[in-house]
């Protein structure tokens, strides 16, 4: 089971949501424009409990550093809270801040930018101390500041005290950054990408080290990378965050070896195999991660997830409708337009629907169509449309070539729809972790493509 | 790398080897300047015009009121209308008097006129460059530091409307309105030589405080004036010390440029007074020894300026 249940939390964060750039300029003012605040981090709700290892994965621009700031309080939630020991540290006074910054610290990715290149090693890790007012005078200072460079590797001490950043390598600069983090003896770690910006030969060192001092100083990590081998590695659990939402979280083997959300599948896909032999998978994936200014309706994953689920009285496959519905996308994008399909060489509506049903997709997912015209035409007949369904695409296809392309929206956004599109998941109990996905919203899900029906659907508590 | 010395505890080791790296730092700093001959000839000039404001005596065959034929004050016989006739004199050595830069139509001795000027030029480039720099330096820092804010909002419009005074006439009323005095030109120079520094500053400080070693110290709990003064300020010295180099080379040519126009103190000795009594007095094309060496002091001066800035720059800003 899982053994954080029966331990008292250290940080609690609650549906914490941070917004960007929500001022305006006076001219978006005066022509009565909405601001679009870009969501780097909408409604993440996350438990650290005392003496764990929690990584948070994603890809990059997800809001995962966003929200590791949040935690150290270099950025202001713009709602929601976050408790630290039981405090809201988003309500503390100055004398709670003080010991807050005592416990907290943060390790930064790039080792030759959080290092100031006009302080030498010791002015750089005694800062924090002098700064607290932790370590009386100078000498008591100097040999706390040793003790540390020596935990974390570097010793002698002598060699490196005196010594500027820019004599030292990118190994030794990241443990002065640790050495610096530790040097008030803190409770919490926020590391993020720790060993990024590293040599791959010196990685494992750094690691190792971060591992040993967790003991030693009895710490508690949140570690942030876009490195699942990583997150595998040193975590105990792990959240993976997608578009400022974290779709799913719980203890790191479970979520490893059996990836709940379509994201977190794809994302391990995505992962290069060494193993030999083996034929890779590739992200089972469509398109691109959109804007984070605006981003998708309901499910922010759902424009690219290989599990879309149809609307209720859809009577083809699971796969008809995500081709259906990329061809939905693909019209409102503007990918789909009267000028396209000249280029193409597509002139009837038929051609048309053939093109557009096509999925941007890793080879072994096409279909045998789709690889033999190179991804530019799908055979319909073998897809399982319903017949209502095919007539609506050929409609739409047909108002698209005559330039119509609102026409073709309405006319699709009336037949093509999803759950997915309606409704934004919120984050359920399955088994080991909660996962926000509408897969696990209620039981009945097993008619899906053949990838899908193995996962057992939660019990439903919507 | 420093190495260890002395006994710890006692307050004279702790003191030495808390500054030991910091005086290392410094003669690396020396090696780099030195690297670029350039800046060794910008420091050698100019230490060359320091010598000549502080001990103009030593250097100069004369004092200011000496005039050819007659000597040094107290003056008591006049010239004949032969000598009259013989000035501005070119370089003379010892007959009929000495003056190796030949004299001025009133018979002073161009070499002492012009080491005596270099005083003045020092200290109105001086106080020209370090005014704008204290101007422009802190409101640049404070501008950039709390960008995007009303504050930062504040200071660059007051920048912009002041980017709108044309230099030349601002200085004018400004000397109409408060006299001729070299005191007055300092100000007008620096009150718009500010705004480049202080524009500079703010970008350099935008970026700076964004680089995580700043959000580190956030995270250990700095204060915002540790931040600026520990962090930020040392990173950007450097490019204000450019900024304070330039600012003087350009001050002393503003004053070069108004004293031509005859908006300058003319009890002072000056360069630009020289060049402008070279111009009233009709002599331009006659007097090539009393035209050339103001105007060369002048070039000099703002070259080694711009020289030391140049050097500077690779001092503080080392690349690989």
């Amino acid at each position: 089971m899982d053994r954080a249940e029966d331990r008292e939390p250290l940080v609690e964060i609650d549906g914490l949501r941070k917004l960007f750039d929500q001022s305006q300029g006076i001219i978006d003012t005066v022509l009565g424009r909405e601001p679009q605040p870009v969501r780097a981090v909408d409604g993440v709700s996350l438990d650290i409990h005392k003496g764990d290892i929690v990584g948070i994965a994603g890809e990059s621009g997800c809001g995962k550093t966003t929200l590791g700031k949040m935690l150290v309080k270099l950025h202001e939630p713009t709602e929601g809270a976050i408790r630290f020991d039981g405090n809201d540290i988003t309500e503390m006074t100055r004398e709670e801040e003080r010991e807050f910054r005592k416990r907290v610290q943060m390790i930064f990715q790039d080792p030759f930018e959080s290092l100031n290149p006009r302080m030498t090693v010791y002015d750089t890790i005694a800062e924090p101390l002098k700064i607290n007012d932790m370590v009386g005078d100078y000498d008591a200072r100097r040999d706390r500041v040793k003790q540390v460079l020596e935990d974390v590797g570097l010793g002698p001490a002598e060699v490196y005290l005196d010594a500027f950043p820019d004599e030292l390598s990118g190994g030794e600069r990241q443990r002065i950054a640790i050495a610096r983090a530790l040097v008030v003896d803190p409770d919490f770690i926020v590391c993020d990408e720790p060993v990024s910006m590293l040599d791959v030969s010196i990685r494992a060192g750094v690691l190792n080290l971060m591992k040993e001092l967790q003991d030693e100083y009895d710490l508690t990590y949140l570690f942030i990378s876009h490195d699942l081998s990583l997150i595998r590695y040193m975590c105990d659990r792990a959240g993976i965050m997608y578009l400022g939402n974290m779709v799913e979280q719980g203890p790191t083997d479970d979520i490893i070896d059996d990836p709940k959300h379509p994201y977190t599948e794809a994302l391990f896909d995505a992962v290069p195999d060494v193993e030999l032999g083996e034929e890779r998978r590739r992200a089972n994936a469509t398109g691109e991660v959109p804007s984070p200014r605006n981003p998708p309706s309901g499910c922010r994953y759902h424009p690219r997830c290989a599990h879309i689920i149809p609307p209720d009285g859809w009577d083809g496959t699971q796969e008809a409708f995500r081709r259906a519905y990329q061809f939905k996308l693909k019209v409102r994008r503007g990918d789909l337009s009267a000028e396209s399909a000249e280029s193409a060489d597509i002139a009837d509506a038929e051609a048309l629907v053939e093109h557009g049903l096509t999925l941007d997709i890793p080879e072994e997912y096409r279909s045998e169509t789709e690889i033999e015209s190179g991804g530019s035409k799908v055979d319909i007949a073998r897809i399982d449309l319903p017949p209502a369904a095919r007539e609506t695409l050929v409609d739409a296809a047909g108002a698209v070539l005559d330039g119509d392309t609102e026409g073709a929206l309405a006319t699709l956004d009336e037949a093509i729809t999803t759950p997915c599109e309606s409704r934004r998941p919120e984050p359920q109990p399955a088994g080991t972790r909660e996962v926000a996905c509408h897969l696990y919203d209620e039981p009945g899900f097993e008619e899906l493509d053949s990838s899908t029906a193995g996962i057992a659907p939660a019990a439903a508590e919507d | 790398m420093a190495t260890q010395q002395g006994d710890s505890g006692t307050d004279g080791g702790s003191v030495r080897r808390r500054w030991e790296p910091r005086i290392e730092r410094l003669k690396r700093g020396w090696d780099r300047y030195t690297e670029h001959r350039i800046g060794v000839v910008g420091l050698v000039i100019l230490v060359v015009f320091t010598l000549w404001s502080i001990i103009p005596g030593v250097f100069a065959p004369h004092s200011t009121e000496w005039i050819a034929y007659i000597g040094e004050p107290p003056i008591e016989s006049r010239l004949t209308a032969e000598q009259v006739r013989s000035l501005p004199h070119p370089p003379a050595f010892g007959d009929p008097f000495f003056a190796p830069l030949g004299t001025n139509a009133n018979g002073n001795g161009i070499l002492s006129l012009l080491i005596y000027s270099a005083k003045n030029a020092m200290y109105i480039g001086l106080a020209a460059g370090l005014l704008s720099s204290l101007v422009g330096v802190p409101l640049g820092l404070i501008s950039g530091f709390y960008g995007d804010t009303w504050i930062d909002e504040a200071i660059q419009r007051f920048v912009d409307i002041m980017y709108g005074l044309p230099f030349l006439p601002f200085l004018i009323v400004l000397v109409a309105i408060r006299g001729i005095t070299t005191t007055n030109i300092i100000i007008g120079i620096a009150v718009t030589s500010w705004l480049n520094n202080c524009i500079t500053v703010r970008g350099e400080t935008l970026s700076l405080k964004e680089r995580s070693y700043v959000e580190s110290a956030k995270v250990a709990g700095a204060s915002d004036t540790r931040i600026i003064f520990r962090h930020i300020m040392p990173n950007v010295l450097p490019i204000s010390f450019v900024f304070l180099a330039q600012d003087a080379a350009g001050a002393v040519i503003a004053q070069a440029s108004l004293a031509y126009l005859g908006l300058a103190d003319f009890t002072a000795n000056s360069w630009g007074i020289m060049l402008e009594n070279i111009k009233s007095q009709g002599y331009i094309f006659d007097a090539w020894w009393w035209l050339l060496p103001p105007g060369l002091a002048l070039m000099l001066m703002a070259a080694s300026f711009y020289f030391i800035g140049f050097s500077m720059e690779d001092v503080t800003n080392p690349q690989r």
